[in-house]
């Protein structure tokens, strides 16, 4: 949905249709075009006694959904898709002795 | 040699389906003129309930059940009240709009003309254009009044006569819509110059011929009722610059037009919202799992990774999150 131009002037957006008279920007998904959205979800840790730190879970859970937001709230609010999958920090992990970092 | 025959056959049989086509074509000119419209006949309508009874499509229901039940369930049939919020927003776009501006003569609702209305039924009430000012003051103190009682009613439960008040007005406010009227006689037809106006006594679809119906006694092709320009003139372009005071509500048909047939799609609205989806005049959108599953594909990519913070490596789940919508414009729009 193009975010509204009010009376189409300046970078504020109007609200009502009948303050509404051009765009700033639309942030709508355009038809016939993939698009991909990136996002990097830092694992919560733990500071240890040394200075280091230690990730609190190795696995984490991600869910993603995809919402229809008529009015930008979750009144009216379609849930579209969802889909679900647990990250693990061990899953692909290889046994080595070799030190990664910049030791102190 | 037996390419050339089979190029020549070939030819044969695209003049011959020419041709045909030419010979079966329906003459053109769904109406005729202005004079003939239902406005026209019957003359402006000087109350809401001349208005609501100009466009009865209510003899319909007895031939077309199946599409009026559909309808009855769309948002088309409640194209003014919606849920609630619609008339809601129907009273701000008075209230914050042409009733607080210094140059639109609108101080109280007496002073409220159809023209100050059209920014909202332009395409929420499209009829409202035939009718004088003064329906246009009735239809703004409904819907305070409306709006007042329901305050009133939800404060009070207790408080009947409100609550009685509140719902006939909820009834008045939801007789005005788009029904059968609106897009199959009124809409029906958009170059009027050149195919005509539409007729008071004609419903426009896809045949001609007589029409089983006491006062719409003719069925006319109407040339645009399988094109995205019929659902176009109100699901528009944004701004409606043809307005005293422009306002922009719908900007679909800008999108589908320029982003979407602009780069070779060739679908039209009807096609996906009416026969695909099933939905026929229910015509929904984005509250239909159907119509949800048709928009988009959604493909979701996740993976450990991490991040070099000084010394310090984090580690993070990076997402990936694909999404291709298969409509014929951005999502969302209206």
């Amino acid at each position: 949905m193009p975010t509204p131009q009010l009376m189409a002037r300046g970078n504020n957006m109007g609200r009502g249709p009948y303050e509404k008279s051009s765009i700033v920007e639309d942030t709508g998904l355009p038809p016939g075009k993939e698009v991909e959205e990136r996002f990097d979800i830092f694992f919560p840790v733990e500071e240890l006694d040394n200075g280091g730190q230690v990730a609190e879970e190795r696995e984490m859970t991600v869910t993603v959904q995809l919402w229809y937001k008529p009015f930008g709230t979750m009144s009216s609010a379609a849930l579209w898709r969802e889909w679900q999958e647990t990250v693990s920090l061990d899953k692909r992990s290889k046994p080595t002795t070799y030190p990664s970092g910049n030791p102190e | 040699m037996k390419l050339l025959r089979v190029i020549s056959i070939a030819a044969m049989t695209l003049l011959a389906t020419t041709s045909c086509v030419t010979a079966t074509s329906p003459k053109l000119g769904a109406g005729v003129g202005r004079d003939g419209t239902i406005a026209a006949k019957s003359g402006k309508a000087s109350s809401l309930k001349e208005l609501i009874a100009m466009y009865d499509s209510s003899s319909c229901i007895e031939c077309h059940e199946e599409a009026h039940e559909q309808w009855e369930a769309s948002p088309h049939a409640r194209s003014i009240y919606g849920t609630g919020r619609a008339a809601a927003t129907m009273i701000t776009a008075m209230k914050n709009g042409f009733m607080s501006w210094e140059y639109s003569g609108v101080k109280t609702t007496k002073d409220i003309k159809v023209e100050h209305f059209m920014g909202c039924m332009k395409c929420h009430l499209p009829q409202l254009a035939d009718a004088e000012d003064k329906v246009a003051v009735e239809l703004a103190d409904t819907l305070l009044d409306w709006y007042e009682n329901a305050k009133l009613a939800l404060k009070d439960p207790d408080n009947k006569k409100a609550a009685a008040k509140r719902d006939a007005y909820q009834e008045t406010l939801t007789s005005l819509n788009i029904n059968c009227l609106v897009c199959h006689n009124r809409m029906a037809i958009t170059h009027k110059w050149t195919d005509g106006y539409p007729q008071h006594d004609t419903v426009y679809g896809f045949n001609d011929g007589e029409h089983d119906d006491a006062k719409f006694t003719k069925m006319k092709r109407s040339l645009i009722m399988d094109e995205s320009i019929l659902c176009g003139q109100c699901h528009g372009m944004g701004p409606n610059l043809e307005l005293e005071n422009p306002t922009q509500c719908a900007t679909l048909y800008g999108s589908y037009m320029w982003a979407y047939t602009a780069e070779g799609g060739h679908e039209t609205c009807q096609e996906c919202h009416m026969k695909k989806s099933g939905l026929g005049h229910k015509i929904l959108s984005y509250s239909d799992e159907k119509m949800q599953e048709m928009a988009l594909d959604f493909e979701v990519d996740a993976y450990a990774s991490q991040w070099l913070d000084g010394s310090t490596l984090k580690p993070k789940a990076v997402v990936k999150v694909k999404m291709k919508n298969k409509s014929g414009h951005s999502i969302p729009d209206g």
